[in-house]
């Protein structure tokens, strides 16, 4: 291999935290978008256009999360990274999209025509864009293919483990977990089956053990950035405080969601935080709620550097926050 | 009402309430003095200064940065009460479209730097007048009232400079001076009230019951009134409309005011004009052109409406899910497969997929049919997988079939 790196650029700072890991010492990965930054909106600035010029290789989630993305890609005019050329790489491709809309409609706030775009908010999700991103760089490096695809192996493994665990992963192996995983039914199998006298619950580790706490559990999220963590982890969501991204709510929405926020108890809401906390914080104010403040991306909050602490920061906060609103509750009941 | 709705509407109608006061006033003076962009200026040198306090590491919430806010907002009076010109060769209007401009490029620049930056330069647009808090409301009252004080007690050098500046030089008044305290005390004002009701909002309140009073009397207290009528009307109903017809409130606000403008200036147009049937029929030809222009653009609208449909959304189709079993949970293959008495097919959809788990299901049910053939396809899963639940629920498997 030539002392040359392959040089990527990416839309979001996970996709470039991804590439790096696959690609290792043979690639150089920018990323676009911060990881407390809004994908949706994005300024573009002449060093994105200067980036997209020298690359080798153009990561994009491929949907309309990016809106600005072929914009800034046009502007480069380099032929190579051209959606459907050798040097782009739809991150969504293979997998399964949630909140496809039944009826296409603008005026819905659908942004959103193809079904929901933030992909990277489910672990499981990642080893598919990985699979994606390795596809790319063999295109351009084929030379490299066995060094980018034990990478990959490596990357998949380490998410199956931090998902399931290192028990589970051991006895089922990582794909069947996640196929039962994405289709919903993993926590219902592990309780019917059961290995060498135990639940195969017990054996549960990872990141869904620690979601346990708030499995089942029911939350507001400010917009629809985490259907596909709410997938994995079995939360519901009663409704969203900004259903159409950018427009206000109206009265009527805020009157309904405060109703059933306290019909049903819902304490815990979740929002990105690129959003105002001041906003967050007044909201959770009124109807006593917990606000989950979380980056959506890579490096977007301290303590956040790679995918795999990211996604444990989203996990631990949430569960910090049903912990929170259990203590207030046992306090109250002390009363 | 229900408590719940007073929760969410209550606070907004007390903040809409304190600000038609203030503004009802203070919008007399910017129109007389030909000022109207003053307010959009101020309160983007009040942003400026919300942002530039963020560079210090001050989060835009706290009080810190609202003495940032403050402070860059008085910068900008400064420079409003400096750039007047006793000879008008310069509009002021030019000085405060330019530093509008000139506040709003430097906190983009500055705000670059910081993440949230999209967020809240479209926060200061359309506010967030549902999100307001009754502690925000008190303090609104205490500076509004404030500021409306030191107005009574100077009203007079107030009005003679924005009515009639030549005859305040005249009598030898320091107009710098006094420039200088109306735009502070504006400053301090808008200070607050594009924090929460957003500048569009502002805008309105202080233009369109000024417009509408000085449209029908000269009269400053009658005006006053007026305005402050208007305001009250109008903030209950355009809350109301945007409760009932469930649109966002500050908009739907400042798109009633302009209408109630609209009406009250076509009322009067008649009233006053010396044929009412010739003012009658202007408005009827008014009316015709509207229409016509509406019926213009929906028609272009269809037009590409219709040609985007043809070239977009031309959706793959769907993959039909007849035998995916990748994609069904248990229950479903299970039934499924039982329907199944094809021994080569059970066998094709063993070999295509590679999911253990889906291949001892599979392998199950082609032992039901032929011993033989289920039982060595198990064996092998049994042999050959790394995973010891699958070797287990193979062997399981084995054992079902046994009996």
């Amino acid at each position: 291999m030539a002392a040359k790196k392959i040089y990527v650029v990416t839309t979001l700072s996970t996709y470039a935290d991804i590439t790096a890991r696959v690609g290792g010492e043979r690639v150089e990965v920018h990323a676009i978008v911060r990881g407390n930054q809004d994908a949706h909106f994005v300024r573009p600035k002449p060093s994105y256009a200067v980036m997209l010029q020298k690359a080798d290789l153009f990561v994009s989630t491929g949907l309309d999360l990016e809106l600005w993305a072929p914009t800034v890609v046009d502007r480069a005019g380099n032929p190579k990274i051209r959606s459907g050329q050798p040097g782009y790489v739809a991150a969504w491709d293979g997998i399964k999209l949630l909140d496809k809309p039944t009826v296409l409609s603008r005026s819905e706030g659908g942004l959103h025509i193809y079904g929901n775009p933030h992909i990277t908010t489910n672990p499981l999700n990642l080893k598919v864009i990985a699979g994606n991103i390795v596809t790319g760089l063999e295109k351009i490096d084929p030379a490299s293919s066995a060094y980018y695809r034990a990478n990959l192996k490596a990357f998949r493994d380490e998410i199956d483990r931090r998902v399931f665990g290192d028990e589970l992963v051991r006895l089922m192996g990582g794909t069947l977990l996640t196929r039962l995983a994405n289709q919903g039914g993993l926590i219902d199998f592990l309780q019917k089956k059961s290995f060498k006298g135990k639940k195969m619950i017990e054996y549960l580790g990872g990141w869904l053990k620690e979601g346990m706490p708030f499995r089942g559990k029911t939350i507001v999220a400010y917009h629809k950035n985490w259907v596909y963590f709410q997938h994995l982890f079995g939360l519901r969501v009663l409704d969203y405080v900004e259903p159409k991204p950018g427009i206000p709510p109206s009265p009527k929405h805020v009157e309904e969601l405060i109703r059933e926020m306290r019909a049903q108890k819902v304490r815990v809401l979740m929002a990105a935080n690129y959003f105002s906390a001041e906003k967050v914080h007044d909201i959770c104010a009124k109807v006593g709620a917990v606000p989950v403040m979380v980056p959506m991306g890579v490096g977007g909050a301290g303590g956040t550097g790679d995918v795999f602490s990211l996604v444990d920061y989203w996990v631990s906060h949430l569960k910090a926050a049903f912990e929170t609103v259990n203590t207030k509750k046992q306090e109250s009941e002390k009363r | 009402m229900t408590h719940d709705l007073w929760d969410i509407l209550g606070p907004a109608f007390f903040e809409l309430l304190i600000l038609v006061g203030i503004h009802s006033y203070l919008g007399l003076h910017v129109i007389k003095r030909k000022v109207i962009f003053v307010d959009l200026a101020l309160a983007q040198f009040a942003a400026l200064g919300t942002t530039v306090g963020f560079l210090f590491g001050i989060m835009p919430t706290g009080t810190g940065a609202y003495w940032f806010s403050l402070g860059f907002a008085i910068l900008g009076a400064a420079v409003f009460s400096l750039s007047r010109f006793k000879n008008e060769k310069i509009p002021q209007e030019a000085v405060i479209g330019l530093t509008y401009a000139l506040a709003a490029a430097v906190a983009i620049l500055v705000i670059d730097k910081a993440p949230h930056g999209a967020e809240h330069i479209k926060e200061l647009l359309t506010g967030s007048i549902l999100w307001v808090k009754w502690s925000t409301i008190g303090k609104a009252a205490l500076v509004y009232s404030a500021v409306g004080i030191f107005h009574y007690f100077l009203r007079h050098k107030f009005l003679l400079i924005s009515e009639n500046p030549q005859k305040a030089y005249a009598q030898g008044l320091s107009v710098r001076l006094w420039d200088f305290l109306f735009y502070m005390s504006f400053a301090v004002v808008i200070t607050h009230s594009v924090g929460t009701a957003g500048v569009l909002l502002v805008f309105v309140f202080l233009v369109v019951p000024a417009i509408t009073s000085i449209m029908i009397t000269d009269v400053l207290w009658k005006q006053l009134l007026i305005g402050w009528g208007m305001g009250v009307v109008v903030s209950v109903a355009g809350l109301y409309i945007s409760y009932v017809y469930d649109l966002p409130s500050g908009p739907a606000v400042v798109a009633f005011y302009g209408l109630v403008l609209l009406l009250v200036a076509l009322v009067l147009y008649v009233i006053r004009s010396a044929g009412r049937g010739r003012a009658l029929m202007n408005i009827l030809y008014g009316l015709v052109a509207l229409l016509l222009i509406v019926v213009l653009f929906r028609a272009l609208g269809r037009h590409y409406q219709a040609r985007d449909a043809h070239h977009e959304h031309k959706e793959p189709a769907v993959a039909e899910e007849a035998w995916n079993p990748e994609e069904m949970d248990d229950g479903t293959l299970r039934e499924k497969l039982s329907a199944v008495s094809d021994v080569s097919l059970l066998d094709k959809l063993y070999h295509r997929t590679e999911d253990a788990h889906i291949r001892i299901l599979i392998a199950g049910r082609l032992g039901e049919l032929d011993p033989h053939l289920g039982r060595d396809k198990l064996e092998e899963i049994r042999r050959e997988s790394p995973y010891p639940f699958i070797r287990e629920e193979a062997l399981e498997a084995m054992n079902r079939l046994r009996k």
